[in-house]
């Protein structure tokens, strides 16, 4: 294929998705308990609209914000350490804010979502720098052993944050950690969310300087790149976007993984290129698995945990096998 | 040559004397009399120690075999692996567990033989699990050159899917039918599943019989796939045959006492430390009996403290903190 050709193909392919995603978001804006058809929306009819506006809208809403920036946050990470696959589930990152919402709770007990948000940042924050200061010090034969130890060390995490809830008579609490969905979303309760906005923003900013410093240290000095401020803002951005999005929303599984390893395998890995594919990608996804989960049981709904789970991993399983074979070629 | 005997005098030892605690201390800290003076009270006590004490005897039982299966298991899947990190844990064989017995219930319901008897289900559950495992071992070795650490990877993803499978088959299924699933998914070492002792006896001793038959083998295979297959040794057969083994072995102590996935790497690293060998026969029997203190012991002093914590958290804390240290110290750069 000629360049001019590749160019014109991946044109028609972004055109392809965003279409793709504008379907998805009027199916997740018409999908629900409460009968809501396009034709009432057209009319005027203010219960239809009412109903858009408190629940659906929200929901939508919360989808593409929570999507994007996980996405997004995988991107950074995959791009900084430059191994593509290291994503906030992987690296411990969410198994640490579960341990901060904890120690919070202990400390002040029940507490609004701000609060709660705060602790999971802060935990975020410090065990995705020590993990990535691990992997620096680190020479790996392989790849594959990054995503290993990095659910290893979270599920260290995890034992020490049991510990400490089965000391404290907190077990129940941490159970209930990290189980929300995208079900409850409505005006009033999603709002928290925007708080990863500029996180996107400030990711789409320092983009091109994150794949700088992914060329290492000497590397990014050279550009005229400062490689520790740069990799702090990222873990700064990585640590809002998945202490809010976990504290909000709980855990997705593979959005951060997944996402920026499809986008790079179609558009390559010019990182400021393809941040809005990746947001775009991501949201598109979690939109379809939105709506798997809620007209498979309908009018009950299955957690998007589950959804995703299973989704995510069959295209992980995918990617890999891919990514192998070439290898051996 | 010296220091080695006392290794072994005093594991030996503590081995021992770890599961004599277990299984005496209470009479120490009971607050009862044990040997009153009525006889009528004296008989009536006598029923309850004796009762007390085969009920502890079969637990330490359960537990001895899920360490040294654990324990032996892992030295095995390191030699494979060629790496001191890993544990067949982390393919994800509870994951993989829980998944076959919520199928069963799914499929069959709770009422069918498959899950009643405890003895066709433990078969059945083990006949399953090796038939994905085979599977996944078929496709991923062998188009894949026998790249295990791949193997690896793609068990960690399948447990993802096959738990978040479950979830889904157990949020949909009839509530009854969930209630009688969680006896056989909720093992744990504080809730043994004993009544399959009888048949996880012999399963543990063939297992262990197979592989140190093998034992050998796995010394030349320790030096890398090439020197040994200049050796000869039929590298791929045998490392399918052990993988097949550490299937087996598995998915006994997974039905048995749950997941320790920290265990193996623990006991298996310990006893390199102190034996500095690598040779797999002292290995096997030291990492065995450090496997073994490490959960009877382990147990026992939890039961005594009030269940502070549970041994499968101490493990994992303890666990994860050594492979940190361990990784770090053999990867400088």
């Amino acid at each position: 294929m000629s360049m001019k050709n590749r160019r014109t193909w991946l044109q028609a392919r972004r055109v392809w998705l965003v279409i793709l995603f504008i379907l998805l978001v009027v199916i997740s804006l018409l999908v629900g308990v409460l009968d809501l058809s396009l034709s009432d929306l057209l009319k005027g009819d203010s219960y239809a609209w009412n109903i858009l506006w408190i629940s659906r809208l929200p929901r939508t809403i919360a989808i593409i914000l929570t999507a994007s920036s996980l996405s997004i946050a995988g991107l950074i990470m995959q791009a900084t350490s430059r191994n593509k696959f290291i994503s906030p589930s992987t690296a411990g990152t969410t198994n640490a804010a579960i341990l901060g919402v904890l120690i919070g709770y202990l400390i002040m007990g029940h507490q609004p979502v701000i609060v709660r948000s705060v602790f999971a940042f802060v935990f975020a924050l410090f065990s995705t720098l020590i993990f990535m200061m691990m992997l620096k010090r680190i020479k790996f034969k392989n790849v594959i052993y990054v995503p290993l130890i990095g659910m290893m060390y979270g599920a260290m995490i995890s034992s020490v944050a049991t510990f400490i809830a089965h000391r404290y008579q907190a077990l129940q609490f941490l159970n209930t950690i990290g189980i929300g969905g995208f079900s409850n979303k409505a005006i009033g309760s999603y709002e928290l969310l925007y708080l990863v906005v500029p996180a996107i923003v400030l990711a789409w900013l320092y983009a091109t300087r994150f794949s700088i410093v992914g060329m290492g240290d000497d590397f990014a000095k050279n550009l005229g790149v400062h490689y520790g401020f740069v990799i702090s803002v990222g873990l700064i951005i990585i640590a809002i976007v998945s202490s809010i999005t976990f504290v909000m929303v709980g855990t997705l599984p593979f959005v951060g993984l997944i996402v920026p390893n499809l986008v790079s395998y179609y558009y390559g890995d010019h990182v400021k290129k393809t941040v809005i594919d990746i947001a775009l990608f991501g949201s598109t996804f979690v939109l379809l698995n939105d709506i798997i989960s809620r007209i498979v049981v309908f009018p009950y709904e299955i957690s998007i945990s589950f959804t995703m789970g299973i989704t995510g991993a069959v295209i992980f399983l995918i990617i890999i096998f891919r990514r192998v074979k070439h290898e051996d070629a | 040559m010296k220091t080695r005997k006392h290794i072994w005098i005093w594991m030996s030892t503590i081995t021992i004397f770890s599961i004599l605690f277990y299984l005496f201390f209470w009479m120490v800290t009971t607050p009862y009399d044990l040997f009153p003076v009525d006889p009528e009270r004296a008989q009536l006590m006598q029923r309850a120690i004796i009762n007390i004490l085969s009920r502890k005897t079969i637990q330490v039982l359960a537990m001895v075999i899920s360490a040294v299966l654990i324990s032996s298991t892992a030295l095995v899947f390191q030699t494979m692996t060629q790496n001191r990190i890993l544990t067949p844990s982390l393919i994800g064989f509870d994951a993989m567990f829980i998944t076959v017995q919520t199928s069963i219930v799914f499929l069959f319901t709770a009422s069918s033989i498959l899950y009643i008897n405890t003895y066709v289900n433990f078969f059945a559950a083990t006949a399953l699990m090796l038939c994905v495992s085979l599977l996944m071992y078929r496709m991923i070795l062998r188009n894949n050159r026998n790249n295990i650490v791949f193997l690896l990877l793609v068990g960690m993803v399948l447990s993802t899917l096959s738990r978040s499978l479950a979830s889904f088959l157990q949020t949909i299924m009839d509530p009854e039918e969930f209630q009688s699933l969680t006896i056989r998914t909720e093992v744990s070492i504080s809730n043994m599943n004993t009544s399959i002792i009888w048949i996880a006896v012999p399963m543990m001793l063939i297992v262990l019989i197979l592989i140190v038959k093998d034992l050998k083998t796995y010394d030349v295979m320790s030096l890398g796939e090439s020197n040994a297959v200049g050796l000869g040794v039929s590298y791929a057969k045998k490392m399918n045959l052990a993988l097949i083994y550490i299937a087996l072995a598995m998915s006994v102590a997974t039905a048995l006492i749950g997941p320790l996935s920290f265990l193996g790497l623990i006991a298996v690293n310990a006893a390199r430390e102190m034996l500095k060998t690598y040779r797999h026969l002292p290995l096997l029997i030291l990492s065995s009996l450090i496997g073994i203190i490490f959960l009877v012991l382990g147990q026992a002093i939890i039961i005594e403290t009030g269940y502070l914590t549970t041994v499968t958290v101490l493990i994992s804390m303890v666990g994860g903190a050594y492979m940190i240290y361990l990784i770090l110290k053999e990867n400088r750069t």
